[in-house]
């Protein structure tokens, strides 16, 4: 009995590790072909001197600066664009005036790939902050709306109707039968949004920008430093999980019922 | 179940308080600290150029404040990028390549010619690998040469090319964005490539590679120019004057303290320090306001784009400069 | 006793086809009525109607004198599926989210007569299916409404379940004075169950039989039933 447990957890604990075996089998299989001369580490530098490049970036505070910067305008953009789809998609969800009023215009708008807008942003607001944050917040804005629209329009008919027939009030049937109806499909909005964020975020930090991760990478770029481009990429790739962890661990709290 | 709920809700909120925590400190850093009562002064440039020393320097921002000019530098990755911010009006002045504004004008952007730097002749030009075979410029016949489109090395090709007797038609020409070439350049996919400093320096240090033509031989000199919107210029002379006289301050200060120059260069463009040493050597900085021998300088580029259809209008540079003094 | 339901001279059309064609009855406080007939013969419409979910094309439904115009907040529902919230524990369902003590307190009771207050604080996905149309029974029950309107709640049940159900609604409905319409497609569990027993067909209000052997089950009333189960058959197949 004792021993199975023990086992069992064991084995829950392998399970956990196992997503991880190839990424780090593939990162010390990167550093031996570095270390042997297998790649040029001109081209490709070894995880470790990327990670010590990380760290003299840190410390010379370059890099807390530009993650900073970068979370800055990544959170002020997804909580303006998230913030508007959401309310949007409820207002069309919930109103059949509102509906006919902005569908059509947002499934017109929607289709535009967002970074095509980028010199339309330019031209009305400029190459400052606002620029930059509208262009995340408008990667934002479409997939919460689609998501929240459709995950209200499409709460299980008879369940509003068990609300209306029971006396529930205006704000009792949204609170209570709608909103908890639409809400994994809204939370599937918002992981979503949260990818949207990072990808807009990067090109938008190229086009003009002296701050951020994208200048960063941007500025590596254009002298070939590998081992900064290296660092941005990795970064982005551990704010983007970061990112994704919160939005899965939020879903597995607010939707427990499932 | 449920403890372990609350534990994660806990958890869960510590990193977006961290994250929101984070992002504040973010927004103060973008926040200026620059006083109001200055009038405001926007300038465009591009790493390692005249303005990128006279930031990192600082003289140049003191200066200018003593003279009643707050000044924001906003660094651009190229010249377009510049161009297009110089045509929206989100910047006052920018730094570029001489043949960049060209293109635009015949686009029918309203920019001027405001000043004219030093040149990069000496580190412009085309490379090639030691053991390439290729010894002069009559030799690039059917080989394959990078460059960027709408940059300098477009103008620098066309005239090598007819310095060599050849068209266009007689080698191989890719197009590239710079990173991209430089790869295709280490990896052989290409045999010479038309470019500038740092990335010629760097080529020759790292690459065994020689520089074929230079600048001052080809004749496409590769100078620094700035560029303002035509109707800023025109209200503006006396912060134009400003600008190149401490602009100017700096570059005489550079041309006497290469010591201290490749160490602040080495920093701000993580480079090799042979690299930035090579580069520094061959190069004379300046700023001046425009002459007639500038003027007829970048209007030979113009004629050679419109010859080559590389614009589609004639362009007359002397309806864009102004001649502050 | 006290006239609660009034359906005159109603008629409901879903376009040129006819659900229900002039229907008059009248409940009385306290009574349970069967409603009975083949699939599609205008059951649900009627209690819809009832329940203010539909509007007659032509006649008219008062409760308690009143004209039901719009979605009789007086009339709880239980519907054929069970219809509770999945993201609410099973009280939560009871008291939609409500938390003051007495609701709280009355749903509880609730949950105790039908049995289920150990899962009170469960979510409703962890209940069989009996269980669940317990709970939707309970929330039926929730401040002691007026009127009663049950839709085949026990359709998806098996036999055994649904026996023990039948007996558990028909003890609480007797005990508590509810006043309950039950519609159903098994004559047996009709005649178990209600003091009347209303007869659909094509659409129309055909028959009423009273029963004075509700909730009998001794072997006697037991073969009465039988014989006005079979009366009840004869009407529905009769050849018109
Ligand atoms: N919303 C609707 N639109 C069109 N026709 C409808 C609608 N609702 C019901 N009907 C029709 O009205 C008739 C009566 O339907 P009703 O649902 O009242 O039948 P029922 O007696 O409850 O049958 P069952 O025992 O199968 O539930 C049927 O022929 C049905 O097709
Ligand atoms: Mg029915």
């Amino acid at each position: 009995m004792e021993e199975t447990k023990s086992k069992n957890k064991i084995n829950s604990i392998l399970m956990q590790l196992l997503p991880w075996t190839i990424p780090v089998a593939l990162i010390i299989l990167w550093q031996i072909a570095v270390d042997v001369g297998w790649i040029t580490s001109s081209f490709i530098p070894s995880p470790l001197s990327v990670l010590a490049n990380g760290v003299s970036l840190w410390k010379s505070g370059e890099l807390p600066k530009n993650i900073s910067i970068s979370l800055y305008r990544a959170l002020v953009g997804f909580a303006i664009g998230g913030g508007l789809g959401f309310i949007l998609g409820f207002l069309n969800g919930v109103s059949k005036v509102m509906r006919a009023l902005f569908d059509t215009t947002i499934q017109m708008l929607r289709n535009i790939p967002h970074l095509a807008l980028i010199p339309v942003v330019i031209l009305v607001l400029g190459i400052g902050e606002t620029a930059k944050i509208s262009l995340v917040a408008i990667g934002c804005l479409f997939p919460m709306y689609i998501n929240t629209y459709h995950g209200i329009t499409s709460v299980d008919p008879h369940l509003i109707e068990m609300g209306k027939s029971y006396g529930l009030s205006k704000y009792k049937l949204f609170s209570k039968v709608i909103f908890p109806g639409a809400l994994p499909t809204i939370l599937m909005g918002v992981r979503y949004a949260l990818g949207v964020m990072w990808t807009t975020l990067i090109v938008a930090e190229t086009v003009s920008a002296d701050s951020g991760i994208g200048y960063m990478s941007t500025n590596a770029q254009q002298f070939m430093n590998m081992k900064t481009i290296f660092l941005c990429i990795i970064i982005y790739a551990i704010l983007g999980k970061l990112s994704d962890f919160i939005a899965k661990t939020l879903e597995n709290i607010l939707l427990d019922w499932r | 179940m449920k403890k372990k709920n609350s534990v994660r809700k806990i958890f869960i909120l510590g990193l977006v308080v961290l994250g929101v925590l984070v992002a504040f400190f973010g927004w103060k850093q973008t926040q200026d600290s620059t006083s109001k009562s200055l009038k405001k002064v926007i300038i465009g440039y591009q790493a390692g150029d005249e303005f990128d020393i006279s930031k990192t320097r600082g003289e140049f921002v003191k200066k200018m404040k003593k003279a009643g000019y707050s000044v924001t530098f906003k660094e651009f990755q190229n010249g377009a990028a510049m161009m297009q911010a110089l045509a929206n009006g989100n910047i006052d002045y920018g730094r570029m390549g001489d043949s960049a504004p060209i293109t635009s004008i015949a686009a029918g952007t309203k920019v001027t010619y405001v000043a004219a730097g030093g040149t990069k002749a000496l580190g412009s030009g085309v490379v090639v690998k030691k053991d390439s075979g290729i010894n002069s410029i009559s030799d690039l016949k059917g080989k394959t040469i990078a460059y960027t489109k709408g940059t300098t090395s477009q103008y620098m090709i066309i005239k090598v090319l007819k310095k060599a007797g050849l068209t266009t038609s007689d080698v191989n020409l890719v197009n590239l964005d710079q990173s991209a070439a430089s790869v295709a350049y280490a990896k052989g996919k290409v045999d010479a490539w038309a470019n500038w400093d740092p990335a010629i320096a760097q080529a020759e240090v790292t690459e065994n590679s020689k520089l074929l033509i230079n600048g001052n031989q080809s004749k496409a000199y590769n100078r620094s120019v700035i560029v303002a919107t035509t109707s800023f210029a025109k209200n503006n002379k006396s912060v134009t004057k400003a600008i190149i006289k401490y602009s100017n301050q700096d570059m005489q200060w550079a041309n006497t303290h290469h010591k201290k120059l490749i160490a602040m260069m080495v920093k701000s463009l993580k480079l090799n320090k042979k690299v930035v040493t090579k580069m520094v050597n061959r190069r004379t900085y300046s700023m001046h306001a425009m002459t007639k021998a500038r003027v007829a300088e970048f209007q030979e580029i113009a004629d050679v784009f419109y010859e080559n259809k590389i614009i589609s209008k004639k362009v007359s540079v002397a309806k864009y400069t102004q001649y502050v003094k | 006793m006290q006239e609660l339901i009034t359906v005159e001279d109603v008629t409901k059309k879903y376009g040129n086809k006819t659900a229900l064609g002039n229907a008059n009855l009248k409940i009385e406080q306290g009574e349970f009525v069967a409603l009975v007939g083949m699939s599609g013969s205008g059951k649900t419409t009627l209690l819809r109607m009832i329940a203010g979910l539909e509007q007659p094309t032509s006649g008219q439904i008062r409760q308690a004198g009143q004209v039901v115009d719009s979605i009789n907040t007086n009339a709880r529902v239980m519907f054929q599926d069970d219809r509770l919230l999945p993201w609410l524990s099973v009280r939560e369902n009871l008291t939609f989210g409500e938390h003051s003590k007495k609701d709280i307190t009355e749903a509880d009771s609730l949950l105790n007569l039908v049995g289920l207050d150990e899962y009170a604080d469960v979510y409703p996905e962890k209940l069989s299916g009996g269980q669940k149309q317990r709970v939707a029974l309970a929330r039926a029950l929730m401040s002691h409404p007026k009127l009663l309107l049950l839709d085949e709640p026990l359709g998806a049940l098996d036999a055994l379940t649904r026996l023990n159900m039948q007996d558990l609604i028909l003890q609480i409905c007797r005990k508590r004075n509810f006043t309950t319409l039950l519609v159903t497609h098994d004559i047996n569990e009709a005649v178990r169950m209600a003091n009347r027993i209303i007869v659909v067909k094509n659409s129309m209000i055909v028959r009423q039989v009273e029963n004075p052997y509700q909730g009998q089950d001794s072997v006697d009333a037991e073969a009465k039933q039988t014989g006005i189960v079979n009366d009840i058959l004869h009407t529905i197949y009769e050849k018109d």
